[in-house]
């Protein structure tokens, strides 16, 4: 036995002694190196680690009785389904959106084009009342819609309006590129061997951008799952019905239930992090055409 | 300055890119790594300027191992492939750069730097070019501001990565005789890595072939060219014509010819390769003489010298190059039958540790 | 012959009225989802005329807000340059085992719900945090005190500058600093002569968004702010306080601030992507 085990240290030896960098003329990538892994673990890595902690304390079963309360459930199914909802409106608008302003000409586009960011720079509890204003009965659009007796703001339907205009330009900004750089030379053959154009679209085009539009798309999902400032003016905020899971983890958190607010997190991270993974898949298998 | 290099190895994973070199390249030396991809050149370029560490081995500047002295120490000249021009500096800033950066103390003033830079710049004849930036230039513009900024430094050793590899044709021509003239005026050890064998053998005074991480034969271009010392070097320099033969009691045997073989004089009998270059066959009509029997196939008949392809027995291609007037003189015409005699030859025979065999 | 043209366009596009009614749908969404709620803030501010929102924008605990946005994003944006800088240089100019790894964790917050970004804080430093009853003994408050505030900052834009600088070094390579070196040049007059010129555009990229999230952030401040008014209250928060307390024109008189916050943010963005398109990394420029 010790003979297995003196192997098995060596072999651990030889891994960590390899050669795990390449030597370089360029200095400083001790200290560098050093310095990014100290900061990355003092800011994140720690932080996300005592998320992990804390949950612990209620033990497995007590975990599971947290997440699984009906509130919470409701919460959860509302903030997973509300996101859905908007990324799927993301992914069909924004592809019409990157489309034309890849393909087409018309006045301002440049403007239009760089407008597309708004909801990246702008702050999201602006964005919340904003469009709280415009969807709240007495609101440019709401009045509009409140004869058809659609209700948006104070519902779901809210929730999903603002989890939209969060998400709009991750769809349009992953699938522009992949536009931009499509030869125009594939179409032409296409039409040559005598697609019509909807084929082309369908055959030739679509299967060309699909891994763009799914990293858009499961992109924007996955920032809709954890927004907040944006919701919370527009969602009503009423239990069971339009309260969203990060408002469920403010709220315990005010009742200084912080074993049960990191349940929840947990649950949303483990989300985002499968979501993460989701993501470089679809990129790998873009890859495959070697892209 | 001279440069002495002993059994360098570099390994980078699991590929050896040097197996072992030994090289010494003397004082005002115009020397010439040429190879194919893959065969090492640059690594051994790189070790030699202190881009890149040995595993084993040393190099020594003027007798002192530098081993110790980082690239930044080295004060050699390099002058990378693709330039590596900075380019958010002008012309002007990129050949000052390495005065720039010198220690306050030994940093000439301004006023020399910016005489030094002209005086440079006046030499690669680009002092009009001053103030602009490198994406504004030509590709031999951008060559020349790199050879100006790698001599500011007055390095005594002068090396340059494929430094013609990214020109034209007739750019090219003119960059190398440009850049042999200042190589003797300024007095430089010169190492320079290329693919290409017509600028090694044109450029250089010692071309040194490497392949597969080893040296397979240094000498003046002359000799490189007229001596292979193994059948790579042979197939890699000029055009040649390769022949699968027997070595019989000192006699080599291509097909039906014999010829003399005394460098293997004691082999009884074995396989061998033979190499004859076109300008060494002798071309008659079948049954005229001896020579290799084949049949005329075509005449590329551009320049003085006529190619002539032929065809051997159990379709070789064979060529030879045969002056106009000679080839006048024959009368022959594409379909009639050659016998074809080497008038040089080199064999190589199987199992005397020739390499590539 | 200008029908033969026609002809040959119309096999790589679509007809007219499919490329007018996609056009349209375009900007119709668009329209409805961004031109309208940013028109909206604006008039809501100015509901009440100019004189009412000028009162709105001095009031003392606006100016607080307003103070107090500027020094957390004071803080955190000089940070994680740092930060990115140094984990470019590492990352872009050396190769190593793990650098994807590391790549990914860099990228880690931007995956992190902001709520959650400030509930870890407080998971550690409040009350009943990891280390409450420690900071509590030795008087040290760091959660409802600015101090979350900018660490809550620098978790959320953490990845910013980083993430725009990688690539752009990794496709610049090591050419010109090996060149430098050769000509005699140190590693700090490699850094700052060669690197750092060939990357202000996209470092100034970096900042800008780093500073736009950094001074709009919401959510992660909010859980660890405690909405102390003039002492923790940042904009975007004083903007939720004063919207609860139907303060309309308040509220969006401060958010009017931070709206033009982000239009001047994409202003500059833009001008530096059509400006200096070519020396900033290609590889997108996805958040």
């Amino acid at each position: 036995m010790p003979g297995s085990e003196q192997q098995g240290i060596r072999a651990l030896g030889g891994w960590l002694r390899g050669p795990w960098k390449k030597p370089s003329v360029l200095p400083g990538f001790g200290p560098t190196l050093g310095y990014t892994i100290f900061y990355l673990s003092l800011v994140v890595l720690i932080p996300l680690a005592a998320l992990l902690w804390r949950p612990a304390e209620l033990g497995l079963s007590g975990m599971i009785a947290e997440v699984t309360a009906p509130r919470v459930l409701a919460a959860l199914r509302l903030s997973f389904g509300t996101a859905l909802i908007a990324a799927c409106i993301n992914a069909v608008f924004g592809l019409i959106v990157a489309w034309v302003l890849v393909r087409y000409d018309f006045p301002f586009k440049r403007i239009i084009d760089a407008a597309v960011d708004l909801p990246f720079a702008l702050p999201t509890a602006v964005a919340g009342i904003a469009l709280t204003a415009l969807y709240a009965p007495n609101g440019w659009i709401g009045q509009l819609l409140e004869p058809w007796g659609l209700k948006v703001a104070f519902t779901p339907l809210g929730i999903a309006v603002a989890l939209t205009f969060i998400g709009l330009p991750f769809v349009v900004r992953t699938v522009e590129p992949v536009l931009q750089d499509l030869d125009n030379e594939i179409e032409e053959a296409a039409a040559s061997l005598g697609a019509t154009r909807l084929q082309t679209f369908t055959r030739v085009l679509l299967p060309a951008i699909l891994p763009a539009l799914l990293t858009g798309f499961a992109l924007s999902f996955a920032r809709a799952v954890g927004e907040y400032g944006s919701v919370i003016f527009i969602a009503g905020n009423m239990p069971m019905k339009s309260e969203i899971a990060p408002l469920l983890i403010v709220i315990k958190l005010e009742q200084f239930n912080y074993a049960g607010a990191a349940a929840i997190a947990v649950v949303m991270l483990s989300a985002s992090f499968a979501m993460l993974l989701v993501i470089n898949i679809i990129q790998r298998w873009a890859q495959r055409w070697g892209q | 300055m001279s440069i002495e290099i002993s059994g360098i190895k570099k390994r980078f994973g699991s590929f050896q890119a040097l197996k072992g070199i030994d090289l010494k390249a003397d004082r005002n030396e115009f020397l010439a790594l040429l190879g194919p991809s893959g065969s090492g050149k640059t690594t051994l370029l790189r070790i030699i300027a202190g881009l890149e560490f040995p595993d084993e081995g040393s190099i020594r500047f003027q007798g002192e191992d530098v081993a110790t002295r980082t690239a930044r120490d080295r004060k050699v000249g390099f002058v990378f492939q693709h330039y590596a021009l900075f380019r958010h500096m002008s012309v002007f800033e990129n050949v000052a750069f390495g005065l720039r950066v010198k220690p306050r103390h030994t940093r000439p003033p301004e006023a020399e730097i910016r005489d030094r830079v002209m005086r440079l710049l006046g030499l690669v004849q680009l002092d009009w070019l001053a103030e602009r930036y490198p994406g504004q230039l030509s590709g031999g513009q951008r060559q020349r501001v790199a050879l100006a900024r790698a001599l500011a430094i007055e390095p005594e050793v002068l090396l340059l990565d494929e430094p013609f590899g990214a020109l034209d044709a007739k750019v090219r021509k003119e960059l190398r005789r440009w850049l042999r003239t200042l190589h003797e005026e300024m007095g430089l050890t010169s190492i320079f890595v290329t693919h290409d064998q017509e600028e090694a053998l044109e450029l250089a005074d010692r071309v040194v072939v490497m392949n597969l991480g080893e040296i397979e034969q240094v000498g003046t271009p002359q000799k490189i060219y007229e001596e292979p010392s193994s059948p790579y070097v042979f197939d890699f320099i000029g055009n040649t014509n390769r022949f699968e033969c027997r070595v019989v009691a000192g006699q080599v045997e291509i097909d039906d010819w014999r010829g003399p073989a005394p460098e293997h004089a004691g082999v009884s009998a074995a396989k061998a390769l033979a190499y004859v270059r076109p300008h060494d066959l002798f071309l008659r009509r079948q049954g005229e003489g001896p020579g290799i029997a084949a049949r005329v196939r075509h005449v590329f008949a551009a320049g003085p010298t006529l190619r002539i392809e032929c065809e051997g027995t159990g379709g070789r291609l064979i060529e030879a190059d045969v002056p106009r007037h000679a080839w006048t003189a024959l009368g022959l015409q594409p379909g009639d039958l050659v016998a074809m005699e080497p008038r040089m030859i080199k064999v190589f025979v199987e199992g005397e540790g020739v390499p590539g065999f | 012959m200008n029908k033969a043209r026609d002809l040959a366009r119309d096999s790589i596009t679509e007809p007219r009225w499919v490329r007018v009614t996609l056009t349209l749908v375009a900007l119709t969404f668009l329209v409805l989802f961004l031109v309208l709620p940013l028109a909206s803030v604006f008039t809501e501010a100015l509901r009440q005329g100019v004189l009412a929102y000028a009162r709105s924008v001095v009031e003392p605990d606006a100016l607080a807000a307003i103070r107090l946005t500027l020094t957390v994003a004071a803080i955190a944006v000089p940070v994680n340059v740092l930060f990115g800088l140094t984990a470019s240089w590492c990352i872009a100019k050396f190769e190593f085992r793990f650098k994807a790894l590391l790549i990914t964790l860099i990228d880690l917050p931007f995956s992190v719900s902001p709520v959650i970004s400030g509930l870890v804080y407080v998971l550690l430093f409040g009350a009943q945090g990891l280390f409450g009853k420690f900071l509590m003994a030795h008087g040290i408050q760091i959660i409802f005190h600015v101090s979350a505030l900018v660490l809550a900052t620098i978790f959320v834009t953490f990845p910013f500058v980083a993430r725009e600088l990688i690539p752009l070094m990794q496709e610049q390579g090591t050419d010109e600093e090996e060149a430098a070196t050769v000509l005699g040049a140190s590693g700090l007059q490699t850094f700052f002569r060669v690197t750092l010129p060939n990357v202000k555009w996209g470092l100034l990229y970096g900042v800008l968004l780093c500073n736009a999230r950094a001074m709009g952030e919401f959510g992660a401040v909010s859980v660890v702010s405690g909405h102390i008014r003039g002492m923790t209250n940042t904009m975007p928060l004083h903007v939720e306080i004063l919207y609860n307390e139907y303060n309309f024109v308040g509220a969006f008189a401060v958010a009017s601030l931070l709206a033009l916050l982000a239009l001047v943010t994409l202003v500059m963005k833009s001008l530096v992507e059509w400006r200096f398109g070519d020396e900033l990394a290609t590889g997108g420029r996805r958040h």
